[in-house]
């Protein structure tokens, strides 16, 4: 026989090395299963499309509408662009919606990804570290549709036209992609065993939101705090910080990013991959006990 | 090469946690909290040991509670196991639930191809597969129609033709074919005795002892989570059902109630009335179809009036299966103290435990001077396929149309 399945509960006390085997056989294990994945992906866009008029162009909506709210208020009211223009600022500010927003929307449906699903979770045998993949795939969905706004707007307008560095634009997408699933294995495992999860993160993307670089300049907060190490901490402790602005120079180059494209993404990989080591073995020891309690 | 079981179980057992809010859960895991329980522990498994071989169809009974489906789930990976291990070989295909894993705002067809991909399927093979599916299913002109319209059987008829579509080597399902019509029921005994032939095996439930025993080689009786008895199709269905009458029975009010009413008075009474073995007539109480039984009856009867003496037999749910008198037969006895004895030869009954009731009459069958069970129960083990209360004489003739 091909194939046979072993389950040894003395097995599951020790496991970290174990956890850290079946990481490495992550890529194989989706790829292996990338016809679930695009079936989950295509239920979640039917579930969340399915009836609206707009349907798919609720995608390129909501962060349409969320950038001109920002807009208005940062740009216009508080006059937050300082010395850029303001076509110029309109694109910065557009370019960290997209990919917040994105990151936001993708974690804050894994966090029910595990529960949401319960009716397979309990009666289907499959690897339930899979479900967070198709978000993570919506997600960089999310973010190309805004980037291909972007570019346009930014090629319209003459703010900028996109160099040799949107060829990093891959390496942001993937880096995107593992940062989402990282962080939705993380807190999908933990809404199960605790449902204020999904309540508590709400709440902190709301504060994430005005922590990231969306509408603020680094320059901004060295200037409003000199001598203080917050701007440091809002720089170097946010995953989202140096994924933004790797993005922003891979869309743009200089015009809108600030700080190196290498570095930026290479903090931004340390990043997500953390997440994913952290929440791959969290979720892969725990999720044997998923069944019994969704 | 010698083959390797499809299952090898050893000692599973799975205790749930039975929390009463889900933050004790945590709570207890808390450093602070070491040693103390916050939950209630609820052995639904409890070390279960067996082998399936490859070609082999292994049944499980047992009542509600008994750690049937437990241990289905734990078998086919839904649910794992708090101590033990278990080796599944080959491609295992559960059915475990009525709708399980189905999206029910999507429609049929979306849901084959999601299925499908649950079970590990390509694009390709799910494709390949689906006008199979829909084929068995008969549910082609429903296929576009959201599950959540569909009827109970139709949900079942589709997750069933998924299931088998998938050609597992091992077929795990839990009590689902009870739903669906007459004629599905018959397509899928169909598939699944092909599924046999072509040595694939099968671990399934029921409640059906009948099921279970025309389908099953083997089958597993479990009783509060543990294997009570692991044995061939026939032994272990008697046995259950012998059990569970009793526990039937005893939840019932005795139907006698005016046993010591007679007693003690110079009225005629039956002093014991014991079962025998009809051939050596030493006492026994099990029998199996065709034996001899002889009832042997006590009576004392100090004023030596003229009696009738009645014997029948009851089961559990009350029905009488026979009852015979002395007083049918003309037969009037006066003795003052001595014994009747009822002999029935070749029995006919079929499985189950009778009560044995003896009726004490007047000689015209009247006035009853008392009613009282045997002082064991008749229990009666079948060992052949046949079904129902008694074994009728029988005799089959097959004449094809046209022929002599």
């Amino acid at each position: 026989m091909s194939f046979a399945r072993t389950f040894d509960a003395a097995d599951q006390k020790r496991g970290l090395f174990k956890h850290l085997r079946a990481l490495v056989e992550y890529p194989s294990l989706i790829l292996h299963n990338r016809y679930m994945v695009q079936n989950f992906f295509h239920r979640d866009l039917m579930g969340r499309f399915h009836g609206s008029f707009l349907g798919a162009w609720w995608m390129l909506i909501q962060p349409l509408f969320m950038f001109a709210v920002y807009y208005l208020i940062f740009g216009v009211m508080y006059n937050r662009g300082g010395d850029m223009p303001k076509a110029q600022y309109a694109l910065y500010l557009f370019s960290g919606v997209i990919m917040f927003h994105a990151l936001v929307e993708a974690t804050s449906a894994c966090c029910n990804v595990v529960v949401a699903n319960g009716n397979l979770v309990k009666k289907v045998a499959f690897p339930s570290e899979v479900l967070p993949v198709h978000v993570g795939v919506i997600s960089v969905v999310m973010y190309l549709v805004g980037a291909i706004v972007c570019i346009a707007a930014g090629m319209i307008s003459g703010v900028f036209t996109p160099g040799l560095t949107i060829l990093a634009l891959p390496l942001v997408i993937i880096v995107q992609f593992v940062m989402v699933i990282g962080i939705g294995l993380l807190l999908g495992n933990a809404n199960v065993f605790v449902r204020d999860v999904g309540q508590l993160w709400r709440i902190f993307t709301m504060a994430w939101m005005f922590l990231s670089p969306i509408f603020w300049m680094p320059e901004m907060l060295y200037k409003a705090m000199p001598d203080s190490v917050i701007p440091g901490i809002m720089m170097n402790a946010n995953p989202a910080y140096s994924l933004i602005m790797a993005q922003r120079i891979a869309l743009a180059g200089d015009s809108i990013g600030m700080g190196g494209l290498w570095e930026n993404l290479g903090i931004a990989a340390a990043w997500a991959f953390g997440f994913l080591l952290i929440g791959f073995t969290t979720f892969v020891a725990n999720k044997h006990k998923h069944s019994d309690i969704v | 090469m010698a083959q390797e079981p499809v299952i090898s179980a050893r000692n599973l057992s799975k205790t749930y946690r039975i929390y009463r809010n889900p933050y004790n859960r945590i709570w207890e895991r808390m450093p602070w909290n070491k040693g103390k329980r916050f939950h209630q522990p609820v052995h639904a498994l409890r070390d279960a040991t067996f082998d399936v071989a490859p070609g082999e169809c292994v049944g499980l009974i047992g009542t509600n509670g008994a750690g049937k489906s437990t241990l289905l789930k734990v078998l086919s990976g839904t649910t794992f196991p708090t101590a033990g291990s278990y080796t599944v070989r080959g491609r295992v295909t559960s059915l475990l639930e009525l709708g399980a894993g189905f999206h029910m705002p999507f429609s049929g067809r979306d849901n084959i191809f999601m299925n499908a991909a649950m079970m590990g399927f390509s694009r390709k093979e799910a494709q390949a597969k689906y006008n199979e599916i829909v084929e068995f299913s008969e549910l082609e002109d429903f296929i576009d129609a959201p599950v959540r319209t569909y009827s109970s059987g139709m949900q079942a008829r589709l997750g069933f033709s998924v299931a088998v579509a998938t050609e597992p080597d091992l077929l795990i399902i839990d009590e689902i074919l009870a739903v669906g019509d007459m004629n599905f029921r018959r397509k899928c005994v169909d598939k699944i005795m092909d599924y046999k032939k072509r040595g694939k095996s099968m671990f399934f439930c029921s409640h059906s002892l009948y099921d279970v025993r025309q389908m099953c080689d083997r089958v597993i009786w479990l009783r509060d989570g543990r294997m009570q008895l692991l044995a061939d199709a026939v032994t272990v269905t008697n046995e259950y059902a012998t059990h569970e009458n009793k526990i039937a029975e005893g939840s019932d009010e005795m139907p006698f109630q005016d046993v010591a009413e007679a007693e003690g008075t110079n009225n005629p009474c039956v002093l014991s009335a014991h079962l025998l073995d009809g051939n050596t007539l030493k006492p026994r109480s099990t029998f199996a179809p065709g034996d001899n039984v002889t009832v042997r009856v006590h009576i004392k009867n100090t004023q030596r009036e003229r009696l009738t003496l009645a014997v029948g037999a009851l089961r559990s749910d009350g029905t009488l299966c026979f009852a015979h008198s002395t007083g049918f037969s003309d037969l009037v006895f006066d003795f003052e103290e001595g014994h009747v004895d009822l002999h029935l030869p070749n029995l006919c009954l079929l499985s189950g435990e009778f009560t044995v009731p003896v009726w004490l009459f007047d000689e015209n069958g009247v006035h009853r001077f008392q009613e009282r069970p045997a002082n064991e129960n008749l229990i009666v083990q079948n060992r052949t396929k046949a079904l129902g209360l008694f074994a009728q004489e029988h005799r089959w003739d097959i004449q094809p149309m046209g022929s002599k």
